[in-house]
């Protein structure tokens, strides 16, 4: 293997991670503030992707309003299904709010089914063209990419710490209880986590497209159970770890590509998966879960 | 004076077990009452009931005159009741100045597009906000922790920022859980001395659940004692000291 090849698969591999990263973080928060693994979370970005496809190649829209939409439904539709599926549950046992979650994922996906079509839909790419960089060929789209998610990770870290609505979810997801005390909205925080777990799903969704240009009832499952092994390996609950799990499993993939595995790569995400959860269930950054006495 | 807190004939029973029946209590404007009692006498279960996390069976709760039944946790902090707790419950990942800001969060009205457009109303509010709760920490000489993190704080600091965080609620009514567990001596002190000061200078009335009876007896006004879930006194500090009734629940009867 070359290095320009070495660094052409780093650079794919930041490519498809940054969408991991994207959608870890929608896990990740969600996770974070009210302890459900989201399984719907992955089809929240299939939709996305639906109106995306339907904006631009069936009524030719332009990407802005079509982005702008993506973004505004998956927006909508996680936290309609929170208020709707996972609120009237808030005081029951963990297990039904996660069963509850399988049963929203099987939903949406037949519902995509019976709405757009069990067939796969292809629309010409957002972004061509690419350009040298030295003695390797970098496609526009993989620095779009990776350029928009980073800054949207930006955006969100600044959310997180310096707002009022990042404050409260952070002190929510700490104490739920002290922070009701302390005159914090549960439902207000809980409902925007979200919101804001969905949009970066409804970006992510996006920027799928731009990489494979099709949409499928079914995308949503694999990618979202790859965003949720990247947040058990940064750590479930981190924002920052989910973010390094995102373009750690990204940069997996492509390199077990680039060594001519290509077959392998989900059976390597799903390895790493076995092995974080045998000899560091808590990944890179997430905390030693205390059971309360 | 005026009455801040007044409960009539609470009552509360879970299962078949009464954990408080007939709880009377009145607290004053500018007044420290004490509630103690022996372990499980239902003081805690009190408290719950004050912040509605428990649903009376049957009484009336009034904060100043206005009746708190079937108001949420949220609706009463918002109406003016704060309180910490007997295990300390700390946002600890957060920084100090950050858990004090937190309790200024409903009361914030910048919406979240303007954060992100960096829009005058957000730094107006957010430095508004910080420059309270730096004011708030300055009283209570912590403002040099300010950007420590909460769990980072020695024990008797994090007492204190407890204190300051549902101090910065703005309440009427401050519920002080066991404020001097764990303390030694000398910490205790200093914790009476922050009790008189949030009194003298923020003019709220306060209860507070206590084990140890030199704080109690020290700063209390009023006391009222609990046990088995029923109010079996109560008085100033020298009546309740003379009580039989209170000696006989904390030491047993005396035998003839």
């Amino acid at each position: 293997m070359t290095f320009s090849l070495l660094i052409a698969q780093l650079i794919n591999g930041l490519q498809t991670g940054s969408v991991y990263a994207l959608v870890a973080l929608g896990y990740s928060m969600v996770y974070g503030i009210i302890k459900l693994l989201n399984f719907a979370h992955g089809d929240i970005i299939m939709v996305g992707a639906y109106m995306v496809y339907y904006a631009i190649a069936s009524f030719a829209l332009p990407p802005v309003v079509a982005i702008a939409l993506a973004v505004l439904v998956s927006t909508l539709l996680g936290v309609f299904v929170e208020k709707v599926a996972y609120t009237p549950l808030r005081s029951a046992p963990r297990l039904s709010l996660l069963i509850t979650a399988i049963g929203v994922s099987f939903l949406l996906e037949n519902g995509a089914q019976l709405v757009f079509g069990a067939d796969q839909k292809s629309m010409d790419p957002m972004i061509t063209g690419s350009f040298m960089m030295g003695q390797v060929n970098v496609s526009y789209v993989a620095i779009v990419t990776i350029v928009v998610s980073v800054a949207i990770m930006i955006l969100l870290s600044f959310v997180v710490n310096k707002t009022k609505a990042g404050k409260a979810m952070r002190a929510v997801s700490e104490d739920m209880g002290a922070a009701q005390l302390m005159g914090i909205s549960l439902n207000r925080t809980i409902s925007m986590t979200f919101a804001i777990g969905s949009a970066l799903a409804g970006v992510g969704s996006v920027l799928y497209l731009c990489a494979y240009t099709q949409a499928s009832p079914t995308m949503g499952s694999m990618l979202g159970i790859k965003a949720f092994v990247a947040a058990v390996l940064g750590g479930i609950g981190s924002i920052p770890g989910a973010m390094i799990g995102g373009f750690t499993i990204g940069v997996l993939e492509a390199l077990v590509a680039a060594v001519g595995f290509s077959m392998w790569k989900d059976a390597a995400v799903f390895l790493v998966l076995i092995i974080v959860l045998l000899f560091k269930p808590t990944g890179f950054l997430g905390k030693k879960i205390q059971e309360k006495v | 004076m005026s009455n801040v807190l007044k409960c009539e004939h609470l009552r509360v029973v879970f299962g078949g077990l009464a954990a408080v029946s007939d709880f009377n209590i009145e607290v004053n404007e500018n007044e420290i009452v004490g509630l103690i009692g022996p372990n499980g006498a239902g003081k805690t279960t009190v408290f719950n009931l004050l912040t509605g996390v428990y649903v009376p069976t049957s009484g009336v709760i009034t904060l100043c005159e206005k009746d708190l039944a079937g108001m949420s946790t949220i609706a009463r902090n918002h109406e003016g009741i704060a309180r910490t707790f007997q295990n300390i419950r700390l946002f600890k990942d957060m920084s100090v100045i950050d858990n004090v800001m937190n309790s200024f969060n409903t009361r914030m009205r910048y919406s979240m597009a303007e954060a992100f457009l960096r829009l005058p109303r957000y730094w107006r509010e957010e430095k508004a906000a910080r420059k309270r709760a730096l004011d708030l920490l300055h009283v209570f000489n912590m403002e040099r922790f300010a950007e420590e993190k909460a769990g980072n704080l020695p024990y008797g600091s994090q007492r204190r920022l407890e204190i300051i965080r549902a101090l910065a609620t703005n309440p009427k009514l401050l519920l002080l859980d066991e404020p001097a567990a764990g303390m030694n001596p000398a910490e205790t002190e200093n914790l009476m001395e922050t009790i008189g000061k949030i009194r003298d200078q923020f003019h709220i009335a306060i209860l507070l659940i206590e084990h140890d009876m030199s704080l109690v007896m020290g700063i209390c006004e009023k006391i009222t004692v609990l046990n088995f879930g029923e109010v079996i006194a109560q008085g100033t500090p020298d009546e309740i000291q003379k009580n039989p009734v209170v000696i006989e629940a904390y030491l047993g009867k005396k035998r003839d």
